[in-house]
């Protein structure tokens, strides 16, 4: 692919030194890259890839970790909710009475287990742990006897009559209006 | 264009697999069909390019930078932003003058900075002798000291013209080559060369070696 010198000054005795001129330029850019070049090349290339592989690993691996750090809050928050649970029987067992009417024990019972279990638990969760509160546990009632309770009776209050009193007469008041003072 | 999957997978499907069957096989896929395979993330298509046009792309870098370390490092640096680029290669221009453009660019960029000046502040190898029995033309060289001030005169030349008469010399690309690279009409490229010979005549007469004409 060698190029014909342009003889652009048209002097033909300048060919001589030219070609000298081309044959040390020639020189200068000659030679070939090292067998390194390819190899280098190939190398570059084929360790580009490696770093993008582990990009899903990577996420992958950090998709598992949060998976586990969700599930091991669930599963702690569940204990904590059956402990809790346990935790309102016992008071409830201790503080309310079976028969005692819910008026009384609503107060009582959301207050303490919102105060142990962090806000949050929800709504709904507080409302399961006040039916908990409230409802006392099957084996409670078992233990504790039923109230006899003797069924109302009413007499009848009799009227005496025979004492004459008579009823009192009211007559209706007559208003007249006032005349020119 | 026949729809290949693979350029392993090409070689895989050979008649009779032997080592000649394959080079034959290499030989005949073009680059337009290597750069579709490369693109597809082939990496022994982009292998079988740069086993191509390593020589052009070195000596292109050469060109520009004097120094061969230099040289084979910016034409690795070359190879692989063809690599990441091959997407956007869309083939307006053939793949060897794409790549001998974005080696041209790596060259002027590197010569550009402090630490590329000062490398070329040292002497290089090639201010020496040539070699004894070479060719024609390097016989006619016997005088050592001449060719030393060629070289000289050659190094002393401003960047435009010493890059044109270089790349031309190099054996490796035609004038409109050139022009492409250097991004100048190709009038302009066989100026620089005219003008380039001239400057180191000029030299070379002002040091008494040749006739002042």
């Amino acid at each position: 692919m060698r190029n014909d010198p342009p003889d652009l000054s048209g002097r033909s005795e300048s060919n001589g030194i030219d070609a000298l001129i081309d044959a040390a330029a020639r020189r200068l850019v000659a030679g070939e890259p090292s067998s390194s070049l390819r190899t280098s090349v190939r190398d570059r290339i084929e360790r580009r890839r490696p770093v993008w592989l582990p990009v899903p690993a990577w996420g992958a691996a950090f998709a598992i970790v949060i998976a586990a750090l969700i599930a091991g809050r669930t599963l702690l928050d569940r204990s904590g909710d059956s402990e809790s649970v346990q935790q309102n029987n016992q008071r409830a067992a201790v503080s309310l009475p079976a028969v005692q009417p819910p008026v009384n024990a609503g107060p009582a019972a959301p207050v303490r287990p919102a105060a142990i279990q962090p806000a949050r638990t929800g709504a709904r969760q507080f409302s399961r742990r006040l039916a908990d509160a409230i409802t006392p546990p099957a084996e409670e009632e078992s233990l504790i006897p039923p109230l006899a309770i003797a069924p109302l009776t009413t007499t009848q209050i009799a009227v005496d009559t025979s004492s004459g009193v008579t009823p009192i007469e009211i007559e209706p008041l007559q208003i007249e209006p006032l005349l020119g003072q | 264009m026949p729809v290949v999957s693979g350029f392993s997978r090409t070689l895989l499907i050979l008649p009779d697999p032997t080592i000649a069957e394959a080079r034959r096989s290499i030989e005949r896929v073009t680059d337009e069909e290597l750069v579709l395979l490369a693109r597809q993330g082939d990496p022994d298509a982009f292998d079988q390019l740069v086993a191509r046009h390593q020589s052009a792309v070195y000596r292109a870098a050469l060109a520009a930078l004097r120094v061969r370390e230099d040289a084979e490092e910016v034409a690795q640096d070359a190879f692989i932003r063809a690599w990441r680029a091959l997407d956007r290669f869309r083939g307006e221009s053939s793949f060897r003058t794409w790549i001998l453009r974005i080696t041209w660019n790596r060259a002027i960029s590197k010569r550009r900075g402090l630490a590329g000046w000062f490398r070329r502040a040292t002497p290089i190898d090639d201010v020496a002798e040539p070699a004894a029995g070479d060719d024609s033309q390097h016989a006619a060289v016997q005088n050592a000291e001449l060719h030393a001030q060629i070289v000289s005169a050659i190094h002393a030349l401003s960047p435009k013209l010493r890059d044109a008469l270089l790349l031309a010399q190099s054996g490796d690309y035609q004038y409109d080559e050139i022009a492409r690279m250097l991004g100048v009409p190709l009038g302009t490229v066989k100026w620089r060369i005219s003008e380039a010979r001239r400057k180191v005549r000029e030299t070379l007469a002002t040091l008494g070696y040749v006739d002042a004409k």
